[in-house]
């Protein structure tokens, strides 16, 4: 930001004393042997009344933990507040279909390399 | 390729002057990830294909991965003395400190729990943003909805 002026720094003062209050606050993992992956999402379209641009934001548990996280502010205009919602489904099983492809990864990586020692 | 008109070299190897630092050059993220992955594929690892930055390998009895942010890196495996070994080797090839166990990686940082899980903060990036702000010594605030309002809601309110 060029030219910060008083409005921006009592928009964001509020964040920061937020901040302080959570300084110490934090994503506890724990250790687990189950591979389920669990996602969530919403869509936020009625709070942007002026801009009618919507809001989509998502996380991914895999078994316990929390593992991917998402808030972001679209740049397209909606006309239908199905649309947020739809979009934040599509893009939370976008996230989930990477992380299993990841997982799947792990698996055929193990196998390729455990059988060309063998040979 | 051969030297431009202009250039004046003796030895025929030098074709071009180097006038940029490696550093600075537009070329220089991409030569660096692969000679890390050339590296670390003559190692035995291969690049996972959803995650160009994470490698793994796997013997009998040991797994590693590595997963690397430019030239930061987390070697996590299932033997200290492997990943001590993969440590050795990769400092062959590249001058590099060991900063021991995880404790801090692209700000955030990581604390071993008792139950042998992981606590991930921000504690210390919040405070030097904190006393940047000159705000460390503020009252902490709740979450409250009036951070978020719209300019909409704001000029709603005042009538």
């Amino acid at each position: 930001m060029h030219q910060p002026q008083q409005h921006h720094w009592k928009t964001v003062k509020p964040l920061l004393r937020y901040l302080v209050g959570s300084i110490t606050h934090g994503l506890q993992l724990t250790p687990s042997s189950s591979y389920s992956i669990k996602g969530f999402s919403d869509g936020d379209w009625g709070s942007n009344l002026d801009g009618r641009k919507y809001t989509i934001g998502y996380y991914v548990y895999l078994s316990n933990n929390i593992i991917s996280w998402n808030s972001h502010k679209q740049k397209v205009v909606s006309r239908s507040n199905t649309e947020p919602n739809y979009r934040s489904i599509a893009t939370v099983l976008f996230e989930i279909i990477w992380i299993s492809s990841l997982l799947l990864n792990f698996i055929f990586l193990l196998l390729f390399q455990l059988f060309t020692q063998i040979i | 390729m051969q030297q431009p008109p202009g250039l004046v070299s003796s030895n025929p190897a030098q074709v071009c002057k180097l006038s940029n630092a490696i550093y600075g050059l537009k070329q220089a993220p991409r030569s660096w990830f692969q000679k890390l992955s050339f590296t670390l594929n003559n190692m035995g690892f291969l690049a996972t294909k959803s995650n160009h930055s994470l490698f793994t390998k796997y013997t009998n009895d040991i797994t590693i991965f590595i997963l690397k942010y430019v030239d930061d890196i987390i070697i996590i495996g299932s033997s200290s003395a492997a990943i001590a070994s993969v440590i050795s080797s990769l400092n062959k090839f590249f001058a590099l400190k060991d900063l021991g166990s995880l404790y801090y990686f692209l700000g955030i940082e990581a604390r071993w729990t008792s139950n042998s899980g992981l606590h991930l903060s921000q504690s210390k990036y919040i405070k030097e943003l904190l006393e940047h702000a000159n705000m460390h010594k503020a009252k902490p605030a709740t979450y409250s909805n009036d951070v978020f309002l719209s300019p909409y809601s704001r000029f709603n309110n005042s009538l």
